[in-house]
């Protein structure tokens, strides 16, 4: 029985060899561990893109885009890398879109995709250390730094003439990098910071920690942290004891589940999370529609289609799918000059570097890669207003 | 089907399948992910090596391997990173006279203790001795470390480490660990059974709130990544003439039908897939040494007398504790050698993973899957723990993309878009801790002490 069962698995598992003309594409996220929640969408949304360039049939006259699944883990980085080098070397993907969280991406960048020459674009990687990565052109991502979003929060709140503040940050590489960019940016606007403490996730009380921000004597409690963790107990247990009257969040404190839980308690809240109100956006909100994904209902889909659709592009741009001609063509499709493809137009964009056109990605979140392969990023300043988070404006 | 229950016989068929196992990824999928498998096997079953001589030889319950992991894992930074001048130049004093300070109030302690020992007020005077050092220390302390983490937060931020080859590392990770772990086993070791087993998993949770947040120490959350290896980059190989050189002689076979662009895209391809073997390679034969060193080292020890004194402890305390063997020190004894090899282990995984991530370490992964490779190997057999490495990571890492071309196979007759399909392949995945479930399952069901058992001497 064992015997058998180890021959059809041999035969089955080499009887999968592809066809010529299909180009396989790693989508290496956490499946499984601390942010399994996100991850199915995110990937779906990056297989909007697949489907999207595969019913266009342009892709190399003809060839076909696949996506192989596999399971970063989020946390271990050794499952991560053990994931990776089977994408690379045993599925012989062109490239790869992922990994999910900081800490996984950088060991699959610097053991798997650099020494062997695979472009690699996360979607959700916002670590600021990625920016240092000895990468030599290949790794990407889509979402923002925190060294970025730390800085344009610290600008806002400077501009609403708050001087002095208190920070709460989840104890984790976002929650840290977060508060250390924003930390440094305030105090050179001439800031104050009283206070800045971590707070663990996944504890049932958060009073004590409350209690000795409190005691450090502002008003203004800065709170980067998860919607759906620690940052909401943070902020419960403020609201509960009356410590703060004002609160300030960031991209992981913006989302539906906060204003549901506390209503308009916490109206004047202020905060930004990425992402501009573009033409892109809303191409990509009724595109994801479509699709049965919601869009803006959770972090990183529209970057997860944007790196996708960038892999797809560059393939085409490039002629091939070698994994070193596509890395050269990666930021002449992404960045101007050339045509403004949006999300959703891949077709156009396929069709436009066929005939040898050039073109400047901008998708559904304004990409434009600087040297390190960082997106800029735009941010939106959200406020809350009669319990609802309300779009303010553009940074 | 006697010839089952014969030790030798299951240990080379067991091992036989493994490496079939290993085979069939390498010429199925690719030598390189083979030789990826097999080198966090070896970690792995150092690891398990490690619980083996805890639990298997003498029936300690530690679940906090974590714990000693991630202190393997610290030792690799702190020996193998490259120092940081400008955070030892505004700090360094103020932690070394701290750490002086410490040492200062350990000794008066010590002394205090000797000297007043049975005493009444002798608790008053401790207390008087741990606040003064708590008073002396913090002023000291408090602005070294805040001064060392505003050193350009953003790369550094902590002292960094030694600038040695981080081979050395593997040796102080598994000091580090025996260090802790005598400390530890100093506190908890009068506990039994589940109790010791509460107070590891709580002190390993310590050890990681620890690392996680002394970021002076160990740049905590933020992550120390880019360590150096002990072994070539693919890159420099990638770049290197004798490399390329050597690569053409072993590929002259295939490149010989070839000219011109074709043959140098090809010469280029083989490179980079030699490159990524070479490199791996070098690994295994590394990992290979430590494991042979210490997998020889714990089969001796299991043999000798002081083995047999061991189980003896294990199976009846009592009875040993009359034939005047000393249960406490050999507790502790077997408690830090286990834990210095769990240790080492934990500082060749961040070896190889190049990275310290003070965030990763959780207990199911570095506590739980350990001890299901020792009990499905089968506690008290050193073959039976290094089989369970090899073969519980081994699943951990293909159960998925088995599990997947499995619910490929079992829904091909549905249609493309069943929602049944859909469903089954997207969750395949999450195959990974449904086979560790099945596997341990089968294991206690069909061979309770393990794959292969412990071996009783019949004299």
């Amino acid at each position: 029985m064992k015997k058998l069962l180890l021959a059809a698995l041999i035969a089955g598992l080499s009887s999968t060899a592809s066809a010529e003309d299909t180009i396989k594409v790693g989508v290496l996220q956490g499946f499984t561990g601390p942010i399994e929640s996100l991850t199915p969408d995110m990937a779906a949304s990056a297989e909007i893109a697949i489907k999207e360039v595969n019913e266009s049939g342009l892709l190399l006259e003809g060839a076909t885009l696949e996506g192989v699944r596999a399971d970063s883990t989020c946390v271990d980085a050794s499952a991560a890398t053990a994931a990776a080098e089977r994408l690379v070397n045993a599925e012989k993907v062109a490239a790869i879109y992922g990994a999910s969280c900081s800490g996984a991406t950088t060991a699959v960048a610097n053991n798997v995709s650099v020494p062997n020459g695979v472009v690699t674009i996360s979607p959700s990687a916002t670590s600021p250390a990625l920016t240092e990565l000895e990468d030599k052109g290949f790794f990407f991502r889509t979402a923002p730094s925190d060294a970025r979003q730390g800085q344009v929060l610290a600008d806002i709140t400077k501009e609403r003439g708050i001087d002095s503040v208190a920070i709460t940050y989840t104890n984790n590489d976002y929650g840290k990098g977060l508060s250390d960019s924003f930390s440094t940016a305030f105090e050179a606007l001439g800031g104050e910071i009283v206070m800045n403490a971590s707070h663990e996730d996944g504890k049932a009380d958060y009073s004590a920690e409350v209690a000795s921000l409190s005691a450090a004597g502002a008003d203004t409690l800065v709170v980067l942290g998860y919607v759906d963790q620690g940052g909401k107990g943070v902020m419960q247990s403020a609201l509960d004891t009356g410590a703060f009257s004002q609160f300030i969040v960031a991209d992981g404190m913006v989302g539906d589940a906060l204003t549901e839980a506390m209503g308009d308690n916490v109206d004047g809240t202020f905060g930004t999370t990425p992402g501009g109100e573009n033409e892109g956006t809303e191409k990509w909100l009724a595109l994801a529609e479509e699709h049965g994904v919601d869009g803006d209902g959770g972090p990183y889909r529209a970057e997860s289609y944007d790196a996708m659709a960038l892999i797809a592009l560059a393939i085409q741009a490039a002629g091939s799918a070698d994994r070193a001609a596509m890395q050269e063509k990666m930021l002449e499709v992404a960045n101007a000059p050339g045509e403004k493809i949006l999300a959703g137009e891949l077709t156009k964009g396929l069709e436009i570097l066929q005939k040898g056109g050039d073109i400047d990605y901008v998708g559904a979140t304004q990409i434009e890669f600087d040297d390190n392969g960082d997106v800029p990023g735009s941010y939106r300043e959200v406020e809350i207003k009669d319990g609802q988070f309300e779009t303010m404006k553009l940074h | 089907m006697s010839w089952l229950h014969n030790n030798t016989v299951r240990a080379v068929l067991a091992f036989s399948v493994m490496a079939l196992l290993l085979f069939w990824v390498g010429s199925v999928q690719s030598w390189s992910v083979a030789l990826a498998i097999i080198n966090l096997c070896i970690v792995s079953a150092i690891m398990a090596l490690g619980v083996n001589i805890q639990w298997g030889y003498a029936g300690l319950f530690n679940v906090g391997i974590m714990g000693f992991t991630a202190l393997g894992g610290l030792a690799a930074v702190l020996v193998a990173h490259a120092p940081v001048a400008e955070a030892w130049r505004v700090g360094g004093l103020g932690i070394l006279a701290s750490l002086a300070l410490l040492l200062a109030t350990i000794v008066l302690g010590w002394w205090v203790y000797q000297r007043w020992q049975g005493k009444s007020y002798l608790w008053l005077l401790m207390t008087v001795v741990v606040l003064l050092g708590y008073v002396l220390i913090r002023p000291v302390f408090a602005p070294a470390v805040e001064a060392i983490e505003s050193v350009n937060p953003s790369r550094t931020g902590f002292l960094g480490g030694m600038g040695l080859p981080i081979v050395f590392s593997w040796l102080v990770g598994g000091v580090l660990a025996a260090c802790a772990a005598w400390l530890i086993g100093k506190v908890a070791l009068g506990l039994r059974t589940d109790y010791l087993a509460i107070a590891t998993l709580g002190i390993s949770e310590i050890i990681i709130a620890l690392l996680r947040n002394e970021d002076w120490l160990t740049r905590g959350v933020k992550n120390v990544t880019g360590l150096p290896r002990p072994v070539p980059y693919e890159v420099t190989l990638q770049e290197s003439a004798w490399f390329i050189g050597w690569v053409e002689r072993w590929q002259a076979e295939a490149l010989a039908g070839l000219s011109g662009v074709a043959r140098s895209e090809a010469l280029q391809a083989a490179v980079v897939d030699a490159s990524s073997i070479a490199v791996k390679l070098c690994y295994t034969g590394l990992f290979s040494v430590v494991l042979i060193l210490i997998l020889s080292l714990c089969v001796l020890a299991l043999n000798s007398p002081w083995g047999r004194m061991v189980r003896a402890i294990r199976d009846n305390e009592t009875a040993a504790a009359a034939m005047g063997k000393d249960i406490k020190q050999r507790h502790l004894q077997i408690f830090v050698l286990g834990s210095a090899v769990v240790g080492i282990a934990g500082a060749m995984l961040v070896t190889i993973d190049g990275q310290f991530t003070p965030g990763g370490y959780n207990p199911l992964r570095f506590t739980f899957l350990i001890w299901v490779m020792v009990i499905v190997g089968g506690s008290g057999n050193n073959l039976g723990a290094v089989l369970g490495g090899f073969l519980i990571w081994f699943m951990w890492v293909e159960a998925e993309p088995v599990g997947f071309w499995l619910m490929d196979q079992l829904t091909s007759g549905m249609a493309a878009d069943n929602a049944l399909r859909v469903h089954l392949l997207d969750s395949a995945q999450y195959m990974r801790v449904m086979v560790m479930g099945l596997l341990l399952l089968l294991v206690m069901r069909f061979s309770p002490r393990g794959i292969l058992p412990e071996q009783h001497r019949k004299t």
